[in-house]
C-alpha cells in the first residue's frame, strides 16, 4: 500500500514536472518600428508602413507577413498578437477560430497571427501546443525571446490587434478582446476596404 | 499544471463535503453523520485548532508553492490573502501549543476579511473591467481549473474551509 501511494506520487511528480518544450527560432524585421499602441490618445502610428518580420511557423516553416502575396496581389490584413499566459487570448483563439469555421478564410484580407511573450514559467506553456489543441489555422509567427516583433508592432497589452491596408500601411490598432460581434464586423469592413 | 488541478479538484471536493456536512448538522443536529464525526473526531477545542492549523498550513505552503516554485507571481489582491491567511498558521500553532481555546475566536476576523478579499478577487476574474492583459502584471487568472476555480477561489475555499469547522465546533459543541 504504502510502495502503491509513493510510486503514484512520483508519478505525479513527473508528470508535473514534464511537458513539451518550446524552441525560440530566428526572427527578422524589416522596417521601422511603430510608436508603442496608446489605448486612450490618437494613434499615431496610422498611415504609416508596417514592418515585415520573418520567422517560423506552426510547421516549423519560414514566413513572413506581408500585404504582398505572390507578385501582383496584394490584401488587407490583420495580425493578432497572442501570449499563451493571457486568459484573453485564450478566449480569443476559439472565438477567432469559430469564426473562420463558420465563414471560412477570406480571399480579400489575410489573417496572421503572432505568439509572442513566450515564457516557460508562465501558464499554457509552450505555446505551439495550445494552439495545435485549438485546431489553430491562420499562420502564425512565433516571435524571438527579445519579443523583436512585439516591439516593433507597439504591443501595450494583450491580446493586440493590427489592423493593415493592402499598401502596407496601419489602418488601425486596437488592444484587448473583440468580441465575435466586433471581429465580424471589423472583418467585413476590411474586406470592403481591401476591394476599393 | 497538474499538480494545480489536483489541488483545485481536492479542494472542490473538499468544501462540498464539509458544506453538507455542516448543513446536515444544522438543520438535524442528531443525525447519523453527526453521531459519525462525534465518534471518529475529537471536536473539542484543542482538536478544532489543529484541524484548522492543518488547513490553514496546507493553504500556506501550497500558496508558497505557486509563488516560489511554479513563479506564479503573486498580484495585489493575493497578497491581501496571504497577509491574513499566513498568520492563521501560528495564530492556531500557538494557540494549540498554550492550550488556549481564544485562537478560535482570534482566527475568526482573519477568516472573515480573507473571505471577502477572495470573494472579490474571484468576482474581478469571473467579470473583468479590463478587457486586455497587461505585459508586467496581468490582471488576469494564470489558473483557471475545470472551467471555474482559480487561485482565488481556492483561497476561498481554505478560509471558508476554516469557518466551516469553527461553525461545525460551535454545532457539535452544544
Amino acid at each position: 500500500m504504502k510502495i502503491k501511494s509513493i510510486s503514484l506520487f512520483i508519478l505525479l511528480l513527473i508528470m508535473s514536472c514534464s511537458g513539451t518544450s518550446f524552441e525560440f527560432n530566428e526572427v527578422t524585421v524589416k522596417g521601422g518600428a511603430l510608436p508603442e499602441f496608446n489605448r486612450g490618445g490618437k494613434d499615431s502610428a496610422i498611415g504609416a508602413f508596417a514592418p515585415i518580420p520573418t520567422g517560423i511557423d506552426l510547421n516549423g516553416n519560414q514566413i513572413t507577413m506581408s500585404t504582398r502575396v505572390g507578385l501582383e496581389e496584394r490584401k488587407a490584413t490583420v495580425i493578432v498578437f497572442l501570449a499563451h499566459w493571457c486568459s484573453h487570448c485564450q478566449r480569443e483563439v476559439p472565438m477567432i477560430q469559430n469564426w473562420i469555421n463558420k465563414n471560412g478564410s477570406s480571399n480579400n484580407i489575410n489573417l496572421y497571427s503572432v505568439a509572442t511573450y513566450i515564457e516557460k514559467n508562465k501558464p499554457n506553456y509552450p505555446p505551439n501546443d495550445w494552439l495545435i489543441r485549438e485546431n489553430w489555422s491562420p499562420s502564425v509567427i512565433f516571435d524571438n525571446e527579445e519579443n523583436i516583433i512585439a516591439e516593433h508592432f507597439g504591443l501595450s497589452a494583450f491580446p493586440y490587434w493590427v489592423f493593415l491596408n493592402s499598401d502596407g500601411t496601419v489602418n488601425m490598432r486596437h488592444s484587448g478582446s473583440l468580441g465575435e460581434d466586433k471581429f465580424d464586423q471589423i472583418m467585413k469592413a476590411g474586406l470592403i476596404e481591401s476591394k476599393n | 499544471m497538474f499538480e494545480i488541478k489536483i489541488l483545485a479538484i481536492i479542494s472542490l471536493i473538499y468544501i462540498f463535503v464539509l458544506s453538507s456536512v455542516t448543513l446536515f448538522n444544522f438543520f438535524y443536529p442528531k443525525n447519523i453523520i453527526t453521531k459519525y464525526i462525534h465518534n471518529k473526531f475529537d471536536m473539542n477545542y484543542r482538536s478544532v485548532l489543529m484541524y484548522c492549523l492543518i488547513l490553514s498550513a496546507i493553504g500556506t505552503v501550497s500558496s508558497l508553492y505557486l509563488s516560489e516554485i511554479k513563479n506564479l507571481e503573486p498580484c495585489k489582491y493575493c497578497w491581501f490573502e496571504r497577509i491574513f491567511l499566513f498568520p492563521l498558521v501560528i495564530v492556531y500553532f500557538m494557540t494549540w501549543l498554550k492550550k488556549d481555546p481564544n485562537g478560535i475566536i482570534i482566527s475568526i476576523p482573519f477568516i472573515l476579511i480573507g473571505i471577502l478579499i477572495s470573494l472579490y478577487h474571484y468576482t474581478i476574474q469571473v467579470f473583468p473591467v479590463e478587457e486586455s492583459c497587461e505585459i508586467i502584471n496581468c490582471s488576469s487568472p494564470y489558473v483557471w481549473e475545470l472551467g471555474f476555480i482559480s487561485i482565488p477561489l481556492m483561497a476561498f475555499f481554505n478560509f471558508f474551509g476554516l469557518l466551516l469547522i469553527i461553525i461545525n465546533y460551535k454545532i457539535l459543541s452544544k
